[in-house]
């Protein structure tokens, strides 16, 4: 091996070491992040990392506090077992730290026992004895979220949970940057306008998807961004929104 | 597609790799997946693909980035789009990490994922989000309901 080589060999070593080093969350994935399985990627590996199994990030509700099914946004818990996700939640919580989480600006934590009259021979609870952490997340405007995480394994010390925060807040603060000022903007994307076009030509999402050659998925999530945008009740309503306001011709 | 697709049929599944492998790899990561059923189909090349779209339904793809001869993402999408296949297609690859991911949407792929990232879970999110996701029916065609 000549020096030339071995420098390089070594530069890609040094490189490989490094790459190593940084947490798939916090490393470039996090700048590359546009749609929301992107972000479900990189909480998933920040849960990961620091030992949680399962995540959910929702939206905080003071009607069902800390959140209810609905107001789920990301999270690899199966669509059956949420219910009893958020129940065991409650439970390792503690009933007020649970209520008081539209009040909370830091994180909480607590250890699941067995839920209180489901015995364990009839109810089979896979989030029981799990180690449940809050992280509450604000937008700029005060709109207010909460990732929890859970896993068995033993409880964070404030070290730790300092960690999880940033890691946490960072990927939440590209969440708000890519996905929900979108949402909240009342602009259309070049997209959503051609999507709406297509649909005040009498178009089914099937037929605009063909002929943009998208899947029916990305239509009808354009259209859902829009019908949210233009503040309209259905697509009929959509299209004379956009036909009022001069957004198609 | 959503509609259609209710909570207790099989998802149908059709797994684009030139390497036979890599469909091994994927059935055993995914083989404790019951919720929902998943049924997944293997082709090895973009024309394997391309007839097995044509002669059966798909609910979802998974396609290998880089296809032999030396095709990806951004010439073999538009080739399943352009048969008419309106279902979602997320593209899976060793290294996502190249410049020419970040214009996946434009292609028309609705997500791009880590071989090693694929496990029961994250499929279960994938069908979750979009195979089964609904609709409100009041943003559905409305010459449909």
């Amino acid at each position: 091996m000549v020096w030339s080589d071995f420098w390089k060999f070594r530069g890609k070593v040094a490189g490989m070491t490094n790459a190593a080093a940084v947490p798939f969350h916090t490393g470039p994935e996090l700048n590359r992040a546009i749609n929301r399985t992107d972000f479900f990627r990189l909480f998933k590996a920040a849960a990961h990392h620091y030992h949680f199994d399962n995540f959910v990030l929702a939206k905080i509700s003071e009607a069902a506090a800390p959140f209810g099914e609905r107001e789920i946004v990301i999270t690899n818990v199966a669509e059956r077992r949420a219910t009893l996700f958020i129940r065991t939640l409650k439970e390792a919580l503690g009933a007020i730290k649970a209520k008081s989480a539209q009040f909370l600006t830091s994180p909480v934590f607590g250890k699941s026992a067995q839920l209180e009259g489901y015995p364990a021979d009839l109810v089979f609870n896979e989030f029981n004895g799990n180690t449940f952490l809050l992280i509450p997340l604000f937008t700029p405007e005060g709109r207010r979220y909460c990732l929890v995480l859970s896993g068995v394994r033993q409880e964070p010390d404030q070290s730790e949970i300092a960690d999880v925060l940033l890691d946490v807040m960072r990927i939440f603060d590209k969440l708000y940057e890519e996905i929900l000022t979108q949402e909240m903007s009342g602009r259309l994307t070049q997209r959503e306008a051609e999507i709406v076009k297509w649909t005040s030509e009498g178009k089914t999402s099937a037929e605009i998807a063909i002929i943009l050659g998208l899947s029916e998925h990305t239509v009808n999530s354009h259209i859902t961004a829009a019908v949210r945008k233009l503040d309209a009740v259905n697509r009929v309503h959509m299209v004379a929104i956009a036909l009022r306001n001069g957004l198609v011709s | 597609m959503a509609a259609e697709t209710s909570a207790g049929r099989t998802v149908k599944v059709l797994f684009v790799d030139d390497e036979f492998i890599e469909f091994r790899s994927l059935k055993k990561k995914i083989g404790s997946l019951s919720e929902p059923a998943v049924d997944v189909e293997y082709a090895q090349s973009i024309g394997d693909a391309l007839e097995k779209i044509t002669a059966a339904r798909y609910d979802l793809i998974l396609l290998d980035n880089r296809l032999l001869p030396n095709a990806d993402f951004r010439e073999t999408v538009p080739e399943l789009r352009g048969i008419g296949y309106t279902g979602p297609i997320g593209v899976i690859s060793t290294d996502i990490s190249d410049g020419y991911f970040q214009q996946f949407p434009d292609y028309g792929v609705d997500f791009r994922i880590g071989k090693d990232e694929m496990d029961a879970r994250t499929l279960q999110y994938i069908i979750r989000e979009y195979v089964t996701y609904d609709v409100p029916d009041f943003w559905k065609d409305d010459y449909t309901i």
